[in-house]
């Protein structure tokens, strides 16, 4: 317990000083611009650390000598350096990944629909994931991680499409006010339709609510590889629009009298949006937490100004999923706590200290 | 400050200290505001004249120092008898959507609706006259965010005027109105301060336009009062100077013989004044 | 697997109904808008025609409804029978069908649909956010915090609407002194809420994960929202709470209109913003909470009804507010019907049906949005 509270301290209180730093280079300092970037080697430091802590913790007791060696001077015959090497490297690498798809997802998402309560799964890609995986489970018993990822991806895709499509009735094509409430419908059959199917088999349930709990240990990394390049190459496109939602954030008329194409930006965030949150529900199952809440304290540390609130996504994401991973992994030794339960009983009195204490800008 | 023996302020501001949970935009500033007469505030922009306003209607709560309205501080009178003495028009209005110009006007009832008298004939009376005098008869039923800046403007003003009290406080009533409107409002306030006694307290932004209506002119710059009296009196092209940091010539307005305020262009060889 | 089919009849009537009310909601935009004026004495209120009609509409629906709802069932009672049982003859074989089991059901259901709409039409009037429910303040939640837990590690079920009513209050009071800093705010408010929500929701993962299966779904059940085995104890609840909180929020009504208009010129009207705010957001809780410890959380209804509701009728007025709580009524009471008889004589959780039926609704509500909010 001594070393999960350590652990708990280091990734809570660090995020906090580099956001501490951020803020007050903002107010004395050099331009906004200089402060930003003098954040970023802080948070960068932060993800640095906690990559070192989620490879030196969790059930089994590593040293940080073997941690080491795992990876720079691999032995082979060490079990504990497999254990680093065969099922940590590969985890925390699921985490980065996940870490900051679901964060620069959210963000996004809240740039084009303008609302603080939308999430990644307003565009109903975690429930179109969960609903295909447990009809994949009331139907077929699939009970693979391999197969749920297919599943997931799929079932995520299709509902967002249908989204994406349903905000296309009535005149004016996908407005944000349209995309959320078209979100709300599917959110919401989708949902009923899972419940009912949860509810009226005890088997599919049992088995179901693992996966719906969120978890990143190494579920089907092999299929998940071809995954990779599509959600780096999003996470860097994703950045990069940050001035476009900038823009967009104007309002429909003067983004649209700056010349830019708002329903092709809009369509661009949506693809993004769907490759980076679905191929996270594909890798850890539903977490709602990250895509929710992160952006609203990047925001709340960094200001309204989407290429930098998109880029510290990238790396605080990452570093509030990990430590979640890392605390779930030590809390209950030796068995783990799934990274959804976690990341919001983490995540939420973070979220809730920064609301209280930070000016908020407004979405 | 003049105080005239004649006519008691009922509304004053002592010592006031006015902030934005920063540092101060007004200072220690003490002034009174005439009964029954029309008070113009004018000012370069940010010199804390809107700040000044809102301390005035409460809506801004002072730092230091105190608001008396009545004799009373009014802090401490209850919010609903203040709104039915004193009633505002923000600059900054939102609306809810969709809303109806009746229904938003009939809002400006509320401080003089009791629980189970919700739609009394002064009610009515009020909301269909303050719909008479600006105009907006025919646009009743139209949703407030369908008008133009200028007939939206003339909605709240509406709904100011429905509220009907002794003292209305304005921010940049004519903001968004053409000149016809902008004298139709104008002249409508003159004649409620003259007719009914009601005191009248407004920032303009055209100084021409304040010297004309105002009968008690304020110049404010940098949060303090730099001069305030009757217009004939203190519009000079020196106060021009001091207050805007304009050269100006002043002249007497050949229609009202208020001053007339006319600025030299800038001395900037690149300016050109068309 | 199993497979299960819907009722082809049910399945008929469904579709009837939701064209018919479709055509309804529609039609309904074109009732005159008329305005009474009502003054006797030092009485006097400003009534809008339409409103009046819509409200008597939607109290038909319920009547009609509840009527379905005594005859149709495993047991089909004859239309006569069932309301002489209902009303006046206890001496025949129909009794405990009817009023042990499905009339305390109809009037559970209007009430608690009641309670759910009219406390979405307070906070979605409160926070202008399509997806504003009373959940945002952790009604939903606390409740089954508390309920889970009682469920999972097998308490008394007693004590579950007791304790689903002390979890929704506690969180929603704790949300709100969370939330305060020199008053709340409204986007404070539902910063907050997010957080502790997601606390709330973490502890209620980890307790589906960490407990037997057979508990979990049983609280799983509860959380999907039901009335079965609701009694007249609910039903009296349920009055009992409406009959405080209604008037309440009918007097409070005129200030939260005035609210929509920020908080300046709120005060310059007169209003006392933070407390009137305060007072607004605890009868909002209070009727949610209420609902939510009879018969689950139905977020749903709460989150739907009232932006229906304002697709007819755009003001904010105490007349408004009773016709959303009466299409609220209507609502529940037509799910839960549906719950019982869509895949007869499996039954589903009311909860799963208002969002399956709901959600086509919302296309009315996206056909309307031609410009921005």
């Amino acid at each position: 317990m001594i070393t999960a509270s350590v652990v708990l301290l280091a990734v809570t209180s660090a995020p906090i000083m580099a956001g501490v730093v951020a803020k007050k280079r903002r107010t004395h300092i050099g331009p906004i611009i200089g402060s930003h970037l003098i954040g970023l080697p802080c948070a960068l430091f932060v993800m640095a650390v906690v990559v070192f802590l989620s490879l030196r913790y969790g059930s089994l007791q590593v040293s940080w000598l073997t941690a080491w060696e795992a990876i720079f001077d691999y032995d082979s015959s060490d079990q504990k350096q497999i254990v680093v090497r065969e099922l940590r490297v590969p985890r925390m690498f699921l985490g980065l990944a996940a870490g900051s798809s679901l964060a620069v997802a959210g963000a996004l998402v809240q740039g084009v629909t303008r609302n603080p309560l939308a999430g990644p799964g307003i565009l109903g890609i975690n429930q179109g994931a969960a609903f295909a995986v447990v009809t994949a489970i009331f139907v077929a018993d699939i009970v693979t991680p391999a197969g749920y990822v297919w599943f997931a991806f799929i079932g995520a895709t299709v509902a967002a499409v249908l989204v994406y499509t349903v905000a296309h009735f009535g005149s004016g094509g996908p407005t944000p006010i349209k995309l959320v409430l078209s979100g709300v419908i599917v959110m919401a059959l989708l949902g009923s339709w899972t419940s009912a199917l949860l509810l009226l088999d005890l088997e599919t349930f049992d088995e179901a609510r693992f996966w719906l709990a969120g978890s990143i240990s190494g579920r089907g990394t092999e299929e998940l590889r071809f995954l990779f390049p599509f959600v780096i190459v999003a996470l860097i496109v994703g950045v990069l629009m940050g001035k476009q939602v900038n823009v967009l954030n104007l309002g429909e008329d003067m983004a649209a009298s700056m010349g830019q194409r708002t329903n092709q930006v809009r369509i661009l965030a949506g693809l993004i949006v769907i490759v980076l949150s679905g191929s996270a529900v594909a890798i850890a199952g539903p977490i709602a937490f990250i895509g929710l809440a992160v952006p609203h304290m990047v925001r709340s540390l960094v200001g309204p100004d989407y290429r930098w609130i998109l880029l510290y996504c990238v790396i605080l994401g990452p570093c509030l999923l990990l430590g979640s991973d890392i605390v779930g992994r030590l809390i209950v030794r030796p068995t783990e706590l799934q990274v959804g339960i976690v990341t919001a009983a983490v995540g939420a009195p973070f979220l809730i200290y920064l609301v209280r204490f930070t000016k908020i800008s407004e979405i | 400050m003049k105080h005239d023996s004649n006519s008691l302020s009922q509304l004053s501001g002592i010592e006031l200290r006015l902030s934005y949970q920063g540092p101060p935009v007004i200072e220690g500033l003490t002034i009174d505001l005439p009964i029954g007469q029309i008070t113009v505030i004018v000012g370069p922009n940010g010199c804390g004249k809107s700040t000044l306003l809102r301390a005035f209607a409460r809506v801004l709560i002072p730092d230091d120092g105190k608001v008396i309205l009545h004799g009373e501080q009014i802090r401490n009178m209850p919010t609903r008898d203040v709104a039915r003495e004193l009633g505002l028009l923000p600059q900054n209005q939102r609306s809810p959507d969709s809303i109806v110009v009746k229904d938003l006007i009939r809002r400006g009832r509320y401080p003089h609706q009791r629980l189970f008298d919700q739609w009394s004939k002064k009610d009515q009376d009020a909301v269909n006259k303050a719909l008479e005098i600006t105009g907006l008869e025919n646009f009743s039923e139209r949703p407030v965010d369908e008008l133009s800046g200028g007939q939206r403007q003339r909605v709240w003003i509406a709904m100011v005027l429905a509220q009907d009290t002794p003292i209305m406080l304005l921010d940049e009533p004519t903001t968004h109105l053409d000149m016809a409107h902008q004298i139709e409002i104008l002249e409508l306030l003159n004649k409620l301060s003259a007719e009914e006694k009601r005191t009248v307290v407004m920032v303009l932004h055209d100084i021409n336009l304040a010297a004309r209506y105002a009968a008690n002119l304020v110049a404010m710059r940098d949060g303090s009062v730099i001069c305030s009296g009757c217009p004939n009196e203190i519009v000079t092209s020196e106060m021009v100077q001091s207050v805007f940091n304009v050269q100006a010539v002043v002249i007497s307005d050949p229609v009202t013989d208020s001053p007339l305020v006319i600025p030299h262009p800038r001395q900037k060889p690149s300016t050109q004044i068309g | 697997m199993s497979f299960i089919v819907p009722s082809a009849m049910t399945s008929l009537y469904v579709f009837f109904g939701l064209i018919t009310s479709t055509f309804l909601l529609v039609g309904a935009r074109r009732l005159d808008g008329k305005e009474i004026v009502f003054r006797h004495g030092i009485v006097s209120s400003l009534l809008q025609q339409r409103i009046v009609i819509l409200s008597a509409g939607a109290a038909i629906g319920i009547l009609v409804l509840g009527f379905i709802g005594l005859i149709v069932g495993d047991y089909p009672i004859p239309a006569w029978k069932a309301i002489a049982t209902a009303f006046w003859d206890r001496n025949n074989e129909y009794d405990f069908v009817i009023n042990s089991l499905r009339f305390p059901r109809i009037t559970v259901a209007v009430l608690a649909g009641i309670c759910f709409a009219t406390s979405g039409a307070i906070f979605q009037s409160l926070i202008n956010n399509p997806l504003v429910s009373p959940d945002i303040i952790g009604v939903n939640n606390g409740a089954a915090v508390c309920a889970v837990i009682l469920l999972a590690t097998g308490g008394t079920v007693a004590y579950l609407p007791l304790a689903a009513f002390i979890g929704a209050v506690l969180a929603s009071a704790i949300v709100y002194v969370l939330s305060w800093k020199r008053g709340v705010s409204g986007s404070r408010l539902v910063l907050v809420g997010i957080g502790f929500n997601a606390l709330l929701g973490s502890v209620i993962t980890f307790i589906q994960v960490r407990y037997p299966i057979e508990r979990v779904m049983a609280a799983a059940r509860w959380q999907a929202g039901s009335l079965f085995g609701s009694s007249w104890e609910d039903a009296r609840t349920l009055a009992i709470g409406l009959a405080i909180l209604l008037p309440a929020a009918f007097t409070l009504v005129n200030r939260l209109r005035l609210l929509q208009f920020g908080d300046e010129t709120s005060v310059a009207l007169g209003l006392s913003v933070e407390r009137d705010r305060f007072a607004l957001l605890t009868v909002g809780a209070s009727l949610a909470a209420i609902a939510v410890a009879v018969i689950g959380p139905l977020g749903f209804v709460a989150l739907l009804v009232p932006q229906i509701a304002r697709t007819v009728v755009s003001t904010l007025t105490a007349g408004s507010l009773l016709f959303t709580g009466l299409l609220g009524g209507v609502f529940l009471l037509a799910s839960d019907i549906i719950a019982q008889r869509l895949f007869a004589p499996v039954t589903l959780p009311a909860g799963i049906v208002t969002a399956a039926i709901g959600a086509p609704y919302f296309l009315l509500i996206l056909v309307r949005y031609n410009r921005e909010t």
